[in-house]
């Protein structure tokens, strides 16, 4: 568990990462627009990064530890979330901007959860 | 943030840097999007490419595109989904084309997976993992690259998820543990299926070593047990669709394969396609099977997740000796990842003898290491299995003919591989058989060899848990069959070759017959002409 100063330092660093990442990709695709390298890392951002680091964060572990796990499982969830979807019959198209929202929105609700119990022990002590 | 974590994380820039920039910034020809799917080499790329086109396209996997089945729309798909879908999705995010996603999402995950096999190496020592990482280079040289540029999209995904379960058997303190583990265990089965068989296997040997060297008492024997029974109920769960898909289709009809237990070696197999040992070089691969002997003894005191997951993945990719065939086989690709730990381990071992500890000294060897390795074996990859006019003409007949057509290749060269991209109901000739085709003009008869998905015979749903196959329940043909040449909708012909121009003469004979006979060109370009037959089933030779 993790409190909001914390956090906020974790996503400086994920912020970092991104950086860090759009510039190796600019390197490794030296041939592609920079507007496409941009939209390409923020597209694995958004559908794999954050979403992985906003389901891991009810977890103990390190944020490196975290961000192997969320990551993983993101990857996971997203891609099982979209191939049941498609059945039901949404199309895929808006599933890499939306279904995000729904592991962000799950994450930040199981924190704040566990965060609740964590601040009423320590009330209760 | 401390000196040491400083000189990892550049360490790490650096390393991952120049991993992706000599593998996919290289395979990709530095290029994040393509005119043409040319980033791959082999037919199961451009048939994982082509459905994740398809995906993207009508937006879901329920069905294989008719086209892809000899014109059946309600075939079900039995390639495990997910790997379409992710790609598909970030097609539509990122902006890319679906199959430059695609190879894209396959090269990110295939690193990440590196990444987590450095940290899980590194959970137990950091200096080990630093220098075992060089060896990820080797993804990208000599046969190891074959599962890259080949195409093996759903197994270096599948491997991916396979690596993140080794790394969640790390952290069994994880509450709740089963959940992210029968999340993980799901999207294995519904990726690639043998990983998940491999991970349990491993879940196996990891409980059964911890066990017996008495790392591990009874009661977290059973809770173990417990863990993973739940982990495998989550799995099932969100696996429900397509489990009962892989039953009726993989293990129904190509399970024998799997099950028959007759070792096979890579000569039998096609030794092209299976990396060696060897395929580390002699020096490296010294170091791997040094480091395989320490690893064993010192396994032996301390059976950490990371020690016992190099193990018997060098393990598994020799089980084709008891049976487990290509699947075997197909984990050596990973070698560079799975094995990494040993090289480090040995390198480590000399360098302790030496007294040499630092970990700024340690993290510029790897770095030299890895520089050696890239400069000794590495050249740059080369895929590039279609010309630009055939895709050009590829997407003519997919723009301009309707979706049912049926497509003839006369002779061309990569059509055997890159024919399965077409949007359309494919058919070809192999250049082995053109000598017959030309003799055969006359009856107008020949082996033509359907390019569709027929491995599962066309497996269908009759109910919600039962299905049928078309294949037998039409009576059909696998494969190669006699057909009426004169059946088709359009021909491609191309005017040019590489490596048969003496086929490019019968091409351009038959293709004048054909014009002299109810056929009329529709489109041409520098490589290829596409001819329209105006009288199909009818007379179009004589």
């Amino acid at each position: 568990m993790h409190n909001k100063t914390q956090i906020t330092q974790e996503l400086k660093w994920l912020a970092l990462g991104y950086i860090a990442l759009s510039i190796i990709f600019y390197i490794a695709f030296k041939n592609s627009s920079t507007g496409q390298i941009l939209r390409t890392t923020a597209a694995l951002y958004w559908m794999f990064v954050l979403p992985g680091y906003a389901l891991s964060l009810c977890s103990k572990q390190g944020f490196v530890e975290r961000f192997i796990i969320g990551v993983s499982v993101q990857a996971g969830v997203i891609g099982l979330a979209s191939y049941y979807a498609g059945l039901l019959g949404w199309h895929v198209a808006s599933h890499g901007i939306v279904l995000p929202i729904f592991s962000i929105i799950i994450g930040i609700i199981l924190w704040w959860k566990r965060e609740k119990t964590v601040n009423h022990h320590s009330s209760v002590q | 943030m401390n000196r040491e974590q400083l000189i990892e994380i550049v360490f790490l820039l650096v390393l991952f840097g120049g991993l992706l920039y000599i593998g996919p910034g290289s395979l990709f020809q530095h290029s994040l999007n393509h005119e043409k799917p040319d980033q791959y080499g082999a037919t199961d790329g451009f048939l994982y490419a082509m459905l994740s086109e398809y995906v993207a396209e009508t937006g879901n996997f329920k069905y294989y595109p008719q086209y892809s089945v000899e014109g059946f729309t309600d075939a079900i798909p039995h390639h495990p989904p997910i790997l379409m879908h992710l790609a598909a999705m970030f097609a539509h995010t990122s902006g890319l084309s679906a199959y430059s996603s695609l190879s894209l999402i396959m090269g990110i995950f295939v690193l990440f997976g590196a990444f987590i096999m450095y940290w899980l190496i590194r959970s137990w020592n950091q200096k080990v993992a630093i220098l075992a990482a060089p060896l990820f280079v080797f993804l990208y040289v000599s046969k190891f690259v074959v599962g890259y540029t080949w195409g093996e999209a759903l197994l270096l995904m599948g491997t991916f998820f396979l690596i993140a379960l080794f790394y969640i058997m790390s952290k069994p303190e994880l509450k709740p543990w089963w959940v992210p583990a029968g999340i993980l265990i799901a999207a294995s089965i519904n990726t690639h299926t043998s990983e998940t068989i491999f991970f349990y296997g491993f879940a196996v040997f990891f409980l059964a070593a911890k066990f017996v060297l008495k790392q591990m008492t009874k009661e977290e024997l059973v809770k173990w047990l417990k863990m993973l029974a739940l982990a495998s109920l989550l799995a099932v769960i969100l696996s429900f669709n397509y489990l009962p898909i892989f039953y009726n289709g993989y293990y129904k009809i190509a399970g024998g394969g799997y099950t028959s237990f007759k070792p096979m070696s890579p000569e039998e197999f096609g030794a092209i396609q299976v990396p060696p040992l060897q395929d580390f070089h002699w020096p490296v691969l010294i170091a791997i099977l040094l480091g395989v002997v320490i690893a064993a003894v010192l396994a032996k005191k301390n059976s950490h997740v990371a020690l016992l997951t190099s193990i018997y993945m060098f393990l598994v990719g020799l089980t084709n000796y008891i049976g487990l065939h290509y699947r075997a086989f197909q984990t050596r690709f990973l070698w560079p990842i799975y094995l990494a730990l040993f090289f480090g381990l040995a390198i480590y071992f000399i360098l302790k003898q030496v007294r040499i500890t630092s970990i700024l000294i340690t993290a510029v060897l790897g770095i030299a290491l890895a520089a050696v390795f890239s400069n000794a074996y590495y050249s740059p990859i080369q895929t590039g299995a279609i010309y630009d006019e055939q895709w050009q003409g590829m997407t003519w007949l997919e723009q301009n003919t309707p979706d049912n057509s049926r497509v003839l290749f006369l002779f061309g060269d990569g059509y055997s591989q890159s024919a399965r991209v077409l949007k359309r109901q494919a058919f070809q000739i192999e250049p082995a058989d053109y000598g017959r085709f030309i003799s055969a003009l006359p009856n107008r008869s020949m082996r033509i060899e359907p390019v569709m998905i027929a491995e599962m015979k066309y497996l269908h749903r009759t109910g919600l848990f039962s299905f049928g196959y078309y294949v037998l329940e039409k009576n059909m043909t696998e494969g190669f069959r006699p057909m009426d040449i004169c059946n088709f909708d359009y021909y491609v012909v191309d005017k040019r070759s590489g490596y048969a121009p003496q086929l490019i003469q019968a091409n351009l004979q038959v293709a004048n017959t054909m014009i002299a006979h109810n056929m009329s060109g529709v489109y041409q370009n520098d490589h290829l002409a596409i001819l329209q037959n105006n009288n199909v089933g009818g007379d179009c030779l004589a």
